[in-house]
């Protein structure tokens, strides 16, 4: 018995041998490959303790609950960027620490502004559709009113998704934050009722593979998943826009290992590691150099990499004031109640 | 006949109701597809990316060595505060004793939480082993405790008696009397407190730290961007490791 103890102790013991470079990185579950981090270990000799989180939200109840530097690195969505900017949790970047930079997608840097985050990742929400089964191919959102799609649509679990589709159906701004505009969407969705099947977010890639649902809401980089089991599948970028998302690392304030933190955004933003996210995981990376290390098959999946007329479509999620999240949620509880 | 084939149809259709999502993730574990629930190929793959995935094996680690250690000092000092129960004449103080620990059970386990957030804040307490540690001990306990003290309670206070006219001093008698007359509970408590502290979610969520994930909350940040088919593989893997040793101890107690 003693002897099994002391072993766990060794053991238990080895685990907080300090390494003197770390990085406490959170990032969303499942959108860093293994291997970058064991491969960042290798080359750097910094110690990773990598933290997947499930959503922006409880990001932000940690850090805010918790002690302020209980991470390095942070990988929150495009939208929580100013909030974060705003409570003064992440600190100004210095873009000549971070030459890949230049290889950006341009829709996704902003340089008039102070750079405060590198996005590594995006992706965009449209419609998908199974072209064995579905017959009169959707082209724009409003399509999915049709009556011929009665009972069949797949629609994501997301207030916003679902809103930022109703209301670029009217041609409205998916960021807006006027009663008048929501209370419209609100009106379109309930339109929608009779053609709803289900509501999901996180097995989507199953329930289109196994043509649960074959029309319908969808984020790109689940279909690109869904379409390596099912041929059928097809996706669109609606012309009237759709929503786009990226994914961005952030450093904390006052955090003991900022340089090591620069090392990681670096490392993940060279072309040959950015490539190995799509290859691995199915994300659009922003690193345009990144298409060097891909085949010509991945470079032209036109969802996974929509052209540049595309992506200048896409409206990129903005933050809402309180009062105007607050009217989208109890609208979408009573659309949930309608169903 | 009748009532037999209505107990026995209820009887299987809980039994099924209980197993059959174990199954369904066994059979999927097998299953060479990265999405789809329909049955493409027998595989191995996902063992092999199993092993292969360091985050995932370490929290398991991390999760194993934590329970081992909170349920163990919980168990200790559980022990401790029981069995001076015994000792003690009075049931009325085992009443009032009893309150303290029923109400960390009655306690949601979310409040419980926050309540360790801002301590460990105050405190200056890294957030890491240690609070997780500190965290489940104190979860563990109450439960730990109302299952030995089922046992006490049967215990036959002339024993205890009989060795103190035989002349053996109290630690003498507790070492040799209550402690081998209650080795079956405490075991079976550890091993409760083992299992609580193993999967618990809500407290962990609040006091863990980057620097030691794990097993259910790495598990948890997965889910978002699909749960792959290396958690079925895992959960095969601990449904195999829990049969075997169901099997051994089976077998013990038969030879016994």
């Amino acid at each position: 018995m003693l002897k099994i103890l002391s072993l766990l102790l060794l053991i238990v013991s080895s685990k907080f041998s300090c390494a003197e470079k770390v990085l406490r990185m959170a990032v969303w579950g499942g959108e860093i490959p293994q291997s970058i981090i064991s491969d960042f270990e290798k080359t750097t000799g910094i110690r990773v303790y990598l933290t997947t989180i499930e959503s922006n939200e409880s990001l932000i109840i940690k850090l805010n609950a918790a002690q302020k530097n209980l991470y390095d690195l942070i990988a929150p969505s495009n939208y929580y960027i100013s909030f974060l900017k705003k409570m003064g949790i992440i600190q100004p970047l210095d873009a000549k620490k971070i030459p890949e930079l230049a290889h950006l997608n341009k829709r996704f840097v902003d340089s008039s502004q102070p750079l405060y985050s590198v996005p590594f990742i995006y992706g965009a929400s449209g419609i998908f559709y199974n072209k064995q089964w579905i017959k009169t191919y959707p082209r724009h959102w409003q399509d999915l009113w049709s009556q011929a799609y009665l009972f069949k649509l797949l629609l994501l679990d997301d207030t916003r998704e679902i809103f930022s589709m109703a209301l670029l159906s009217q041609k409205l701004s998916p960021n807006s934050e006027n009663s008048q505009d929501i209370l419209q969407a609100y009106q379109q969705l309930l339109k929608l009722v009779p053609n709803i099947k289900l509501f999901a977010s996180d097995a989507v890639p199953r329930i289109i593979t196994d043509e649960d649902a074959n029309i319908g809401i969808a984020w790109n980089g689940d279909v690109v998943r869904a379409q390596q089991e099912n041929h059928n599948i097809e996706f669109i970028y609606p012309d009237e826009g759709y929503i786009l998302w990226s994914e961005e690392f952030a450093i904390i304030k006052n955090s003991q290992h900022t340089d090591e933190a620069y090392a990681f955004i670096n490392f993940i933003l060279e072309p040959k590691n950015s490539a190995e996210i799509t290859k691995k995981l199915h994300f659009s990376v922003t690193n345009e150099c990144a298409k060097d290390y891909l085949t010509p098959e991945i470079v032209n999946n036109k969802i996974l990499f929509p052209n540049q007329e595309t992506l200048q479509k896409g409206i990129l999620q903005a933050p809402l004031n309180p009062e105007a999240l607050k009217l989208y949620n109890n609208y979408w509880e009573k659309f949930k109640l309608s169903m | 006949m009748l009532k037999k084939l209505v107990k026995n149809t209820y009887i299987s259709a809980i039994i099924l109701f209980l197993y059959f999502p174990l199954f369904l993730l066994v059979y999927l574990s097998f299953n060479d597809a990265q999405y789809s629930n329909q049955w493409h190929q027998f595989s191995l793959q996902w063992f092999k990316e199993l092993f292969n995935d360091k985050q995932l094996i370490d929290s398991l680690v991390n999760s194993l060595i934590l329970a081992f250690f909170s349920s163990l000092i919980a168990t200790f000092n559980s022990v401790i505060a029981t069995t001076l129960l015994v000792l003690q004449r009075s049931h009325k103080l085992l009443q009032k004793f009893l309150l303290i620990p029923s109400f960390l059970i009655i306690l949601p386990d979310l409040i419980l939480g926050v309540g360790f957030l801002i301590i460990l804040n105050v405190l200056n307490i890294p957030f890491g082993f240690i609070s997780l540690l500190i965290a489940h001990i104190t979860f563990c306990m109450p439960f730990i405790i109302f299952s030995i003290i089922a046992k006490i309670k049967l215990f036959n206070r002339n024993y205890y008696l009989a060795s103190l006219d035989l002349g053996a001093s109290k630690f003498y008698t507790w070492r040799k009397v209550i402690m081998p007359i209650l080795s079956p509970a405490i075991i079976s408590a550890f091993f409760l407190g083992f299992t609580l502290s193993f999967d618990d979610v809500i407290i962990s969520y609040f006091v863990a730290g980057p620097e030691f994930n794990i097993l259910p909350l790495t598990i948890f940040g997965m889910i978002r961007n699909g749960a792959t088919p290396e958690l079925n593989a895992l959960c095969t893997m601990t449904l195999l490791f829990s049969l075997i040793l169901i099997i051994i101890a089976q077998y013990k107690l038969r030879k016994s």
